[in-house]
């Protein structure tokens, strides 16, 4: 795959999950949950050891425009800063030793192995989650009488991200056939 | 230096995480930073325009329920209207000249959230129609919240769903003053705060705003008492009022456009000037 189309395909992952999210949560309006689905653009973005600033970079620009849109200065920007710096640690652990500095590799389904896949998406949207609500209440009292909308939130976003990524694989899949 | 340079090299990836996440951090916390980037928010034209584009998208669908709602609404205006002109007529040349204080500016929503503890809306009106910031919001059902930014076609909208937003409100029946504020979870439900406890309250009185600041007139419907309790050594009562607006489903609302609230602000704030 050429470097330029590389590009494109982003750019274009970026438009659609920020579609997918305004969608969502346009279409289900129900009391106090927020589906922030738009983190599959980070999660599954290309992955290098080398090209860490730029990715924290890209993370606060797409979290302010997130931000927004939801008038809630901060707290996206935050958020996505964090889930991209963790997330190197978090592909360093569960991605094969050996893959070395410059290799760019993509986190996906067919790369990693489903548990893998399973528990990294897990961890990183229940993260992002838990961020955006604790800043958002700032308080421990509003924190655990929404608890259960937290985790309604959690799994329904996991779902999503995750059928996105079944869903965008079948379509790379049929491309590259 | 060398070594310095070497040291801010080698944890560059480090640096910049707590460089972008303090920034972050201070654009949520710092009151300084907010006012110098106020502009970024949904009354942006460009948001403002994609949120109106999604509303125009799921609204085609309900778009003749809305319309039946509107037709329903012009007659029970039409209706009040024509009893008020029957009570000026019945009261003959007592009536007073006086000058129109309120316009009500109608508005679609565009944009609308209850899932935080600070909630704002956006509508598809600005500027251009008359809209400025401190105008008060409502729908026929009762209050929504006051007008925070507005740019040439949009304004961003203070829900009363958002922590930090007061409003002015009375008891219907009495008449006793008191102030409206949210908890921050139950979205049917806010807290009716300052009621001294000699009163007696009853469950079902209805609670109206207050009329004694500019933003909304007297008597718009806030809800209904639903839940009164009085500890042995609490000053005031606590009050829960259930929402008469139902603030997740709002498609229609109306801006309160109140001619002399300048005058009103400015007189109080000399009154208040002199004998302070």
């Amino acid at each position: 795959m050429s470097k330029r189309n590389t590009w494109l395909i982003q750019v274009a992952n970026l438009v659609g999950y920020l579609t997918l999210q305004l969608v969502i949560n346009q279409a289900i309006v129900s009391f106090h949950q927020a589906y922030f689905v738009y983190i599959g653009f980070f999660l599954f973005l290309p992955w290098t050891r080398s090209n860490m600033i730029w990715q924290l970079l890209l993370g606060f620009g797409v979290g302010l425009l997130v931000d927004v849109f939801y008038d809630s200065l901060g707290i996206h920007t935050f958020a996505a800063v964090l889930i991209l710096y963790l997330r190197n640690f978090l592909l360093y652990l569960l991605l094969p030793p050996g893959s070395s500095h410059l290799v760019t590799i993509r986190p996906t389904l067919r790369n990693m192995g489903v548990q893998k896949f399973a528990l990294y998406v897990l961890f990183l949207t229940t993260l992002y989650h838990l961020v955006v609500f604790t800043l958002d209440t700032y308080s421990f009292h509003f924190f655990f009488a929404n608890l259960p909308q937290l985790l309604l939130s959690i799994i329904v976003s996991y779902l999503f991200i995750f059928l996105s990524r079944i869903f965008m694989g079948a379509i790379g899949s049929t491309r590259s056939k | 230096m060398k070594k310095l340079l070497r040291f801010l090299y080698d944890y560059r990836d480090l640096l910049i995480f707590l460089l972008l996440e303090s920034v972050s951090l201070s654009l949520l916390f710092n009151h300084h930073v907010q006012k110098e980037v106020k502009k970024l928010n949904s009354s942006h034209a460009l948001i403002g325009n994609i949120y109106e584009l999604m509303t125009d998208l799921r609204m085609h669908a309900k778009w003749k329920a809305s319309y039946q709602q509107i037709l329903v609404e012009n007659a029970s205006l039409r209706e009040y209207i024509l009893q008020q002109q029957e009570m000026i007529e019945k009261q003959g040349s007592m009536e007073q000249p006086t000058t129109r204080q309120f316009d009500v500016i109608p508005a679609q929503v565009i944009n609308n959230s209850i899932i935080c503890t600070k909630n704002y809306l956006t509508i598809n009106k600005g500027t251009n129609s008359g809209i400025a910031p401190g105008m008060g919001v409502i729908t026929k059902d009762g209050v929504v919240g006051r007008v925070k930014a507005v740019s040439e076609h949009f304004a961003t909208i203070i829900s009363l769903l958002h922590t930090d937003i007061h409003i002015s409100a009375k008891l219907a029946s009495s008449g006793v003053m008191g102030t409206v504020r949210w908890l921050g979870h139950n979205p049917r439900q806010v807290n009716l705060l300052y009621i001294p406890r000699h009163l007696t309250i009853e469950v079902g009185d209805r609670v109206v705003t207050s009329g004694y600041n500019a933003t909304f007139y007297d008597g718009v419907t806030i809800g209904k008492v639903s839940h009164v309790k009085l500890d042995k050594a609490a000053m005031f009562y606590e009050i829960l009022v259930d929402l008469s607006t139902d603030l997740s489903a709002l498609q229609h609302v109306y801006v309160v456009k109140n001619h002399l609230s300048r005058e009103q602000d400015s007189l109080e704030q000399i009154t208040k000037a002199y004998y302070e």
